[in-house]
């Protein structure tokens, strides 16, 4: 299938996004919630004297909070269920027949469903810097934002990356709904997406440095804040590069064993 | 036996039914139950670590000691667990409402907010959920040298039963909203990020965020008034209004049910 092809997808994506316009803003209003929640949580502790023990100033601490929570929110994906719903139901087979890439007609798919909340979600972000720079009077490099939006995107093609292949794994397991949840919400929390993982000791933060969810929501943060060298960035921005490949790799093995036992039940 | 202790007895009755037919269906896929107390320990994780957080800070805020806010971390768990158990109910009502399948539910000789709402309990979610928090809430009381008399236990009991009770109020009004509205995912994701709130203590809150939470949307009611209870630290006009709230929360839950039944269609049923 060509370009425009999936530019179509990528269109049908953002209209389906779109048709409950009222559901869609409360779920980006409902993003915001723990964040004002980690705010008080956070002001609370500093306040108390309680939390410098944890590596990062106020401002650092403010900023990866309003930062992370907005990170998360923009590489989170959704498609999982209903991938492994296809498979379950025989509802790949329509996708078969066509002369099309599943994985590029997700990621089409999955980045149309995005593109009004990304737009609106980098606003935000770029409502939190200005607000950063005016109330703690801290500068970002424009450098560092450049390559901040360049791990953003890196970071959402390693999301969708690890999830496609997590749902490809419907192939094989019946009853896989219930391993979504628990698989995202540990890697919302190993992502840094609720804290940063360094303030739970050594051991965390190399558990984050190592595995490759760390690199879809603190890694990107920490550009933005300052917290990492130059040396440090350009590491992490060749880890995604890395884990990108792994996964592909991965998801594309498991697409090919798995059409092969595909039984296409219900289809 | 009187008509109420009758009619209560039968509704008691029901409700071990539907437990024991519930617990039944899970057995079948024990693969499933075990995956759901995966996810139940997954949720627990992000709990705990905001008890871990409080618990490293070691600081009195705002008149509470760290482990008495990892009492009220531990009650919030443990409400959250029972909460869960219920909660496939809530989550598939406006579904039923969207499809119809209300409809067959509508017909049964039994109060239709008895049957929507509490006949599928879900065991394997709540498990580590209940287990956590009872034993946060043993260790914050013991760490923090509270006495053990029956006024406090009993006190703290009745407390977080009528939290129970408030929460099943107040958070099934959100999915009756979906009555008027197609889309529900939205306003249950927002239900979920108020309720959340109780991640952590009221106390850490600026005192007008505190005001919203205990007497406009009362979800701090549900699990600080315990803790606050046996430490001796509620006043006896806010144990009151923890009793009431929850009386007065069913009362407009219940208006707005039935002007939810009222506008069901019964569309594609």
């Amino acid at each position: 299938m060509k370009a425009k092809g999936y530019l179509y997808v990528f269109g049908m994506g953002m209209q389906k996004a779109m048709v409950y316009r009222a559901d869609f803003f409360l779920g980006l209003v409902s993003c915001l919630f723990p964040i004002v929640m980690q705010v008080f949580l956070w002001n609370a502790l500093y306040a108390a004297g309680a939390a410098e023990a944890n590596g990062y100033t106020y401002e650092q601490m403010m900023l990866y909070t309003l930062l992370a929570g907005v990170t998360a929110r923009i590489v989170a994906t959704g498609f999982e269920n209903e991938v492994a719903a296809d498979i379950k139901t025989g509802g790949l087979n329509r996708y078969l027949v066509k002369p099309m890439d599943h994985g590029r007609y997700t990621l089409a798919q999955f980045l149309g469903g995005k593109a009004a909340g990304i737009a609106l979600l980098l606003a935000v972000t770029a409502a939190v810097l200005a607000g950063a720079a005016a109330v703690f009077g801290l500068a970002f490099a424009p450098l560092r934002l450049a390559v901040y939006a360049l791990s953003l995107v890196l970071a959402l093609a390693l999301y969708f990356s690890i999830f496609y292949t997590i749902a490809l794994l419907a192939f094989w397991l019946t009853e896989i709904d219930q391993l979504f949840g628990t698989i995202s919400i540990v890697i919302m929390v190993m992502s840094g997406g609720v804290f940063p993982l360094d303030i739970f000791g050594p051991a965390a933060a190399v558990l984050s440095a190592v595995l490759p969810f760390g690199y879809t929501t603190q890694f990107c943060v920490n550009i933005v804040s300052g917290r990492l060298g130059w040396g440090g960035i350009g590491c992490g921005l060749l880890m995604q590069l890395g884990w990108c490949a792994v996964f592909t790799g991965l998801h594309t093995l498991l697409w090919r064993r798995g059409v092969r036992r595909y039984a296409a039940v219900g289809g | 036996m009187g008509p109420i202790a009758k009619r209560l007895r039968y509704y008691l009755g029901l409700l071990a039914l539907f437990a024991r037919y519930s617990l039944m269906e899970q057995m079948e896929y024990r693969i499933n139950f075990i995956a759901g107390i995966a996810v139940g320990c997954g949720y627990m994780l992000i709990k705990l670590m905001y008890a871990v957080l409080i618990l490293n800070a070691g600081a009195d805020i705002n008149g509470l000691s760290a482990n008495e806010m990892l009492m009220c971390i531990g009650t919030y768990i443990l409400v959250t667990g029972v909460y869960m158990g219920v909660y496939p109910n809530f989550w598939a009502l406006p579904l039923s409402v969207r499809d119809g399948s209300l409809d067959m539910l509508l017909t049964k000789p039994v109060n239709t907010q008895f049957l929507v709402t509490l006949r599928k309990l879900d065991f394997g979610m709540p498990l580590p959920d209940v287990a956590c928090g009872a034993a946060l809430i043993a260790w914050g009381w013991r760490r923090e040298g509270l006495a053990v008399t029956f006024t406090s236990v009993a006190g703290f009991a009745a407390l977080c039963l009528a939290g129970l009770f408030l929460t099943y109020c107040l958070f099934l009004i959100p999915e009756l909203l979906s009555f008027w509205f197609v889309a529900g995912n939205g306003m249950q994701a927002l239900s979920s990020a108020v309720f959340d709130f109780n991640n952590t203590p009221m106390n850490l809150y600026p005192h007008w965020v505190r005001r919203l939470g205990v007497f406009v949307l009362p979800v701090f009611v549900i699990t600080n008034f315990p803790t606050l209870f046996a430490a001796g630290k509620l006043p006896p006009a806010l144990t009151a209004w923890g009793l009431a709230v929850p009386v007065l929360a069913f009362g407009v839950q219940r208006l707005v049910w039935r002007r939810a039944l009222r506008r069901y269609t019964s569309a594609g049923g």
